[in-house]
């Protein structure tokens, strides 16, 4: 009888076990689909941020205006990242950056690669390989004359299992020559997670 | 005789207060308006080329969501979108909506989707959703609203 059940027992213990094994399932799901898995600030955030800023910027109607005849150059600064995570801002810029040059109002400068096309430049004009007619000559780049700044910060709060996280993405747009802020505009986002009693 | 008379006066007066509760329940319930159903609503509906930019991910979402309007409008060379949708009901509304641009062949430019963007409904709220086209070559859109749990 006691041998019984504690066979009754290991074999429960054993279904428990592989019962709560953790099974993994993975999928692709479309790429623009809004999800919030977590308070941090994730790709669908990103996206929004992306969407909002790049549509207040083109139908500002001093910026129509301004790219009504012809198209500006310029350059886009690294976000200032003022929140606790570490959130990879270049993606937010970069992603920006390609809509507003798909759009076909606005040029950029990417500083970014500069060394390679210092690099390519000199190479060019010393390895002997390329044709003088071909040779790119140094100072015929064009300067910027605007540049795009932007930061994130954050709010938290919490009360014991609650917790909301209060996003705000700022984003100006600075004329190089006046120095004035030509445009500007926020992202406000606000993002609520409770914790479950139970569970892990 | 008297006794019957009697017995209906009781009875009537025993009754009273359940008929008039029955009967202002009656009158509420022809005020036209129910939670959760949409209220009468005398204004003409929206014209075909309205409708058609609008598509509900379920045709349950047609009875909360109501199209009040959508246009289209030049910003420079691009055009910009605006949908207005109204609540029609008391309660929050939680959605999502995605914008889709097309060009003058009425092919999607952008077959990956824009992403889904968020938007809180507060009972018969009215609200434009706006999009710019992504280039001088998107010409219409439609949006595309679900509901979200």
């Amino acid at each position: 009888m006691k041998n019984k059940l504690a066979n009754i027992f290991l074999l429960g213990t054993f279904l428990c076990t592989v019962g709560c094994a953790s099974h993994s399932k993975v999928g692709y799901i479309e790429s623009a689909e809004l999800r919030t898995t977590s308070a941090d600030f994730g790709a669908s955030d990103l996206q929004q941020v992306a969407v909002k800023m790049v549509d207040s910027l083109l139908s500002f109607p001093p910026i129509v205006q301004l790219t009504s005849t012809r198209r500006p150059i310029l350059s886009i600064d690294r976000v200032k990242n003022k929140t606790m995570q570490h959130i990879d801002t270049e993606s937010i810029t970069d992603q920006i950056r390609s809509k507003l040059i798909q759009s076909g109002r606005f040029r950029f400068i990417d500083r970014t690669t500069d060394d390679a096309a210092i690099d390519e430049i000199k190479t060019q004009q010393e390895s002997g390989l390329v044709k003088k007619s071909s040779q790119l000559k140094f100072g015929t780049q064009s300067g910027a004359e605007f540049l795009v700044t932007a930061n994130l910060s954050e709010i938290t709060q919490r009360n014991g299992d609650l917790k909301e996280v209060y996003y705000k993405f700022t984003m100006n747009l600075k004329n190089l020559k006046t120095g004035i802020l030509e445009w500007s505009d926020e992202k406000e986002i606000r993002k609520l997670s409770e914790r479950s009693t139970f569970g892990w | 005789m008297i006794k019957n008379n009697s017995s209906f006066k009781i009875t009537l007066k025993a009754l009273g207060p359940v008929l008039l509760v029955l009967a202002l329940g009656g009158c509420y319930g022809t005020s036209g308006i129910k939670a959760g159903a949409a209220s009468v609503d005398v204004s003409p509906s929206p014209l075909p080329e309205v409708t058609k930019r609008f598509r509900y991910e379920n045709q349950a979402l047609a009875w909360d969501v109501k199209i009040v309007d959508a246009k289209l409008v030049a910003v420079g060379a691009l055009m910009k979108g605006i949908a207005q949708i109204q609540s029609t009901t008391n309660s929050s509304l939680k959605l999502q909506y995605r914008f889709t641009w097309y060009d003058s062949n009425g092919i999607d430019i952008n077959p990956g989707g824009l992403p889904w963007q968020p938007i809180f409904l507060h009972g018969r709220e009215e609200t434009a959703l706006q999009s710019v086209g992504p280039h001088s070559g998107a010409k219409d859109f439609s949006v595309t609203i679900r509901r979200v749990d």
